[in-house]
């Protein structure tokens, strides 16, 4: 049974939490303060913690920030604070998620599975294989052209997959529109148009859980695609 | 009771005419005083003016300044007399048969011993010879041979025609008679040794040489001598010629000169005699006088009284004398006198100085005055005037002063109130002027002096006349003191309209004020001021500039010195200007920066003087005061957007709770459909409130310049490309066909990667929205140039699928979208957004509709590789 800690300050939104989740078939823990949630840490056994930032008596910065002290339990901070600085405030001090209100229920519970897998299936993966090529959860086994996102199969085109193996194989390199089509099509790219682009998104809507902010395949506006080079 | 601070204008007048009438009163009396105390008397030789003194007693007339005064003049007058009478009576009568020792005569007056050359020439002859003239005639010879004339001894010529003349018959004499005379005259003239000095001798040194030549004779002309020979109109008592009695040349010249005196004073002697001998008269003057004097040796007695003094005994003279109220007997020999008169032995040692010769040893004076006075002479007339005046001189004199004190007294009393007029104030009253007091200061005084000048030489002129005929005018007449009050009360009337008018000018200040110098000085003043503040230039450049020319002038004509000074002068002044006009630039630099949005540039005030200092401290002054009202508007533009920013927060977080009831009641296996379309409405709209509080929040940040930038290199088509990328599945499900024209050439452009896609991604996303269905969008770069700089441009046209019925700028105004009634999803803020972002990156967002096409420009600057990025 896997207990999920939801800690929100507005109750409404914590029980609709709670039905998405429990349909999932996780048991859910409820929080309505930052104390709140400690306390139910301590109390319980937590697999994966979903925390609101703005709350009573203590907010969900702090309490992430206490939490960390001791424990490593992945934690997605819940905030209407969408600014980039938030969120990069949020995964700095410890969190492993940052989801803005007002959000997709469906795409908070695709989170909360990716970070579950990545908490439990860590270091379970096979890399023996000189075919995988791997960026965080986004795997790909060259010899089967199999594509998995967080265990996930992803069914890809022969191009897309094509794209994504270049761009996974080149980690952090961003590659322009022009740089992709050739090495593609093995031709040159004369007028290339929005054909890679359209592939690319293509591939996002896919590996991605929100292909408007992709965590694997990113693109640098102006500049040409990229697969972020994973820690 | 409060002191009178003022006189009014009724008083002023009546002071003013009271004052004036004293001081007429004062000046009349004056001149009434100086007019009867003097008089005027008519003497032998000239008129006497006589004053009576101040001083004298004033009821004895005989103990007077003014009688003395005219007795002396009288014993100087009779004294003269009694020579002429010696020189020309003999017993109380005229004797033209006298006959006249003019050498003696001629020397009379001189103590050198007594000479007589015998040349005697008679009384009549003297005179007549002195009245006709002399006539001479030079001739030239050797001394020696002038002289042999005079050797040869007395001339056989002895006739002397007589001509008989009595007393006036020269005068008298017809022109006939006179003829006749000078026709016998000219006759034996021919005989004489004179004339035959001027037949014989050359009369000139051309002909005395031309004669020597003729006679072969060489002489020294510094030995020729000229000699004036007397034409003889009369021969001596004796019947002989002048130059008889002479020896010599030498002499002759000197009894020449001795003749001619002699006849000349003579003749003056006998029209004084002939004219004045009866002036002293009996009965013709209050005097009587008794001259004892010695003539030619004999004693004679010069006298006006009757009877033979030279019988009696002198004390029996004096003693008649001394019968009169005043009397003098002076005694030459022993110089002594007794007299009851204030006249001095002195006085008659005077008045006989002259006539020394005549008064010798023997003189006796006698003189008295009869102080009855029964002849109107002078003294009568000296009395009369001195018994007219004296009685009330000091009473007339204390009035003229009294009248003149009262006078000064009103004249500074008025001075003093002049001009005052009472009002409220502390001091009772202020300065008024009048309307003439307008008059310029110096037209004013110009107009005094004129009018003053006018008066005063109508004064001298009358004075003049007056001096000049107050010996006919009777000192008594009392018209000349009144003329004299009224004149003096007219001009005071012009000559206190110039003071009191001086005193208000000199009270109230306008003195100066009003003057016409006062006025030009001002003007002058004002044109300099106005050249000093309206064209510095002027006075900043052209003065300096001709400065500095004269002195390049000056000094460049000099020397080598000179010139070499003056190219220093100049160099200094080129170094100045260089300076000036480098702070200049600086200042030009910093307006340039502060313009250009560097709000915290700052010109350096080093080196910088005068107006330059104060300009850059100026502009630095504005780039603070910019900088503070730019700070505080950015504040107010952040407190905004965080107000935005919260108030959406507190929206979201209902939102959220909606958007998952939403989809949890979407997740129910709901039959019905009409609810299910609720539900669908409930989501949108939902979905689209999400939207909305994302693109407010955005948009408040974007407009309150909180928000960074990475600027960076990006591929422009690229960005198009992936983008087109990104809606190519929007697209497609509006059947929109995209038409990128790429530039053949990569365009690069200096951006912020993630805002650009922003900007292109909300005009995408209205092409989604409001574009016709199945129309074509048309997109294009180009590369324009621009001042310098390129720009890449990037069009995107499309057909709109409603009317735009509002202006293109409106468009991009917040929360305006093309039709107000269309209900499509969109927040009305995505243009507004882009264009905004657009102009945070220094790009250009531009919209222009036609009819239904709906056409944008993004404009950006093009990469410049040399450029450092920077942020802002």
């Amino acid at each position: 049974m896997t207990n999920i800690l939801v800690c929100d300050d507005d109750r409404e939104i914590v029980e609709a939490i709670e039905i998405y989740l429990v349909q999932e078939g996780y048991h859910v823990v409820k929080a309505y303060d930052g104390e709140q949630a400690i306390a139910a840490l301590k109390n319980n056994d937590i697999q994966l913690m979903i925390i609101d930032v703005m709350m009573p008596k203590l907010d969900g910065i702090h309490a992430t920030l206490k939490i960390r002290e001791y424990s490593s339990i992945p934690i997605i901070i819940l905030s209407a604070k969408s600014e980039d600085a938030d969120k990069i405030l949020g995964l700095n001090i410890g969190a492993d998620d940052y989801v803005t209100k007002p959000f997709n229920p469906l795409e908070l519970v695709a989170r909360v599975k990716s970070q579950l897998r990545r908490y439990t299936k860590l270091g379970n993966l096979n890399s023996e294989n000189n075919a995988l090529y791997r960026a965080g959860e986004l795997v790909i086994n060259d010899d089967t052209k199999e594509v998995t996102v967080e265990g996930e199969p992803v069914r890809l085109t022969p191009i897309e997959y094509n794209i994504l193996l270049l761009l996974v194989k080149n980690q952090g390199r961003v590659f322009s529109i022009d740089q992709i089509y050739e090495s593609i099509w093995e031709e040159e790219a004369i007028g290339a148009d929005n054909t890679v682009a359209v592939h690319i998104r293509h591939i996002r809507e896919k590996i991605e859980i929100n292909p408007k902010e992709p965590r694997y395949l990113k693109v640098v506006w102006g500049v040409g695609y990229k697969i972020e080079k994973q820690s | 009771m409060k002191k009178k601070v003022v006189i009014n204008r009724g008083n002023r007048s009546l002071y003013m005419f009271i004052r004036r009438l004293a001081a007429a009163i004062s000046f009349g009396i004056v001149v009434f005083i100086i007019c009867n105390s003097s008089i005027t008397i008519k003497g032998t030789r000239e008129t006497y003016q006589y004053q009576i003194g101040p001083f004298d007693e004033k009821d004895i007339y005989e103990k007077s300044e003014i009688f003395n005064d005219i007795l002396r003049r009288d014993i100087l007058d009779i004294t003269r007399m009694a020579v002429i009478k010696s020189q020309m009576e003999t017993n109380g009568s005229y004797n033209g048969q006298k006959r006249i020792d003019v050498v003696e005569f001629a020397h009379r007056q001189e103590d050198l011993p007594e000479e007589q050359s015998g040349a005697e020439f008679l009384l009549d002859d003297l005179i007549k010879w002195g009245n006709y003239g002399f006539t001479e005639e030079t001739v030239y010879g050797t001394e020696a041979e002038l002289n042999a004339y005079f050797q040869k001894g007395s001339s056989s010529l002895s006739t002397y025609v007589n001509n008989e003349l009595s007393e006036d018959a020269w005068r008298t004499q017809s022109s006939v008679q006179r003829s006749s005379l000078q026709n016998i005259l000219d006759s034996r003239q021919e005989e004489t040794l004179s004339m035959k000095i001027i037949n014989e001798m050359p009369s000139s040194l051309e002909e005395y040489r031309n004669r020597m030549e003729a006679l072969g004779e060489v002489v020294d002309e510094s030995e020729i001598i000229s000699l004036n020979v007397l034409v003889p109109r009369y021969l001596s008592a004796d019947g002989t010629d002048l130059a008889e009695y002479a020896s010599s040349a030498q002499k002759y010249v000197e009894l020449r000169k001795c003749l001619e005196i002699a006849s000349e004073e003579l003749f003056s002697n006998f029209q004084e005699y002939s004219e004045f001998k009866n002036l002293y008269a009996d009965g013709k003057t209050n005097i009587r006088y008794c001259y004892r004097m010695n003539v030619d040796g004999n004693i004679e007695y010069f006298t006006n009284m009757e009877g033979n003094f030279s019988d009696k005994d002198l004390d029996e003279i004096t003693a008649l004398f001394k019968e009169y109220g005043s009397y003098i007997v002076y005694n030459a020999d022993r110089a002594e006198m007794d007299t009851n008169t204030l006249i001095s032995v002195d006085n008659i040692r005077e008045a006989l100085t002259y006539y020394q010769y005549a008064y010798g040893d023997n003189t006796m004076i006698w003189i008295a005055v009869d102080t009855e006075y029964p002849v109107a002479d002078s003294l009568r007339t000296g009395r009369d005037a001195f018994n007219r005046i004296m009685p009330y001189y000091w009473l007339l004199v204390s009035a003229a002063v009294v009248a003149g004190l009262f006078s000064l007294f009103l004249f500074s009393i008025l001075t003093k109130f002049e001009g005052r007029v009472e009002d409220e104030s502390e001091r009772g009253f202020h300065i008024a002027m009048r309307k003439g007091d307008k008059f310029p200061t110096e037209p004013f005084f110009l107009s005094a002096a004129v009018v003053l000048g006018v008066l005063g030489g109508a004064v001298y002129g009358w004075n003049r006349l007056f001096h000049d005929s107050y010996r006919v005018i009777p000192n008594n007449e009392i018209w000349l003191p009144v003329i004299a009050g009224a004149v003096l009360f007219l001009f005071d009337y012009v000559i206190m309209s110039f003071y009191f008018g001086l005193v208000r000018r000199i009270k109230g200040r306008t003195l100066w004020k009003n003057s016409l110098s006062f006025i030009a000085v001002k003007k002058i003043r004002e044109w300099i001021w106005m050249i000093y503040d309206n064209s510095r230039t002027v006075t900043r450049a052209v003065i300096p500039f001709l400065f500095l020319m004269a002195v390049n002038l000056i000094l460049g004509s000099t020397n080598a010195a000179g010139i070499i000074i003056a190219a220093l002068i100049d160099m200094a002044a080129v170094i100045l200007l260089f300076r000036e006009r480098r702070a200049l630039e600086k200042i030009v630099e910093g307006i340039q920066n502060i313009r250009g949005g560097d709000l915290n540039y700052k010109i350096s005030l080093e080196n910088m003087h005068g107006e330059n200092r104060i300009l850059a401290e100026a502009v630095n002054g504005i780039g603070d005061g910019i900088k503070s009202a730019v700070d505080t508007s950015m504040k107010d533009e952040k407190l905004k957007a965080d107000l935005i920013t919260n108030v959406s927060h507190d929206i979201k977080t209902p939102l959220t709770s909606i958007i998952n009831f939403v989809n949890l009641l979407k997740r129910e296996k709901i039959e019905d459909e009409r609810i299910k379309g609720y539900i669908a409405v409930l989501d949108s709209k939902s979905q689209r409130l999400k939207q909305l509080t994302d693109d407010l929040v955005e948009a408040s940040k974007i407009t309150s310049g909180n928000i960074s930038l990475h600027m960076e290199r990006i591929n422009f088509g690229e960005l198009i490309n992936q983008t087109t990328g990104e809606f190519s599945d929007k697209l497609k499900e509006k059947c929109l066909q995209v038409i990128f024209k790429k530039p053949e050439k990569t365009v690069y452009i200096e951006a912020d990667s993630r805002r650009i896609w922003r900007v292109v991604e909300n005009l995408f996303s209205n092409v989604y929205k409001y574009a016709l269905e199945g129309t074509r969008v048309y997109m294009d770069i180009k590369i324009i140039e621009k001042n310098d700089r390129q720009y890449a441009v990037f069009s995107m046209k499309n057909i709109s699928a409603q009317a735009l019925n509002i202006p293109a700028e409106e468009l991009t105004e917040r929360f305006i979208r093309g039709d107000v009634s269309r209900s499509t999803e969109g927040s009305g803020l995505g243009l507004s957004i882009a264009r905004s972002l657009t102009e945070i990156q220094n790009g250009k967002f531009e919209i222009y509709l036609d009819g239904d096409l709906f056409k944008v420009l993004l404009t950006f600057p093009v990469y410049e590789e040399k450029e450092t990025l920077e942020e802002i």
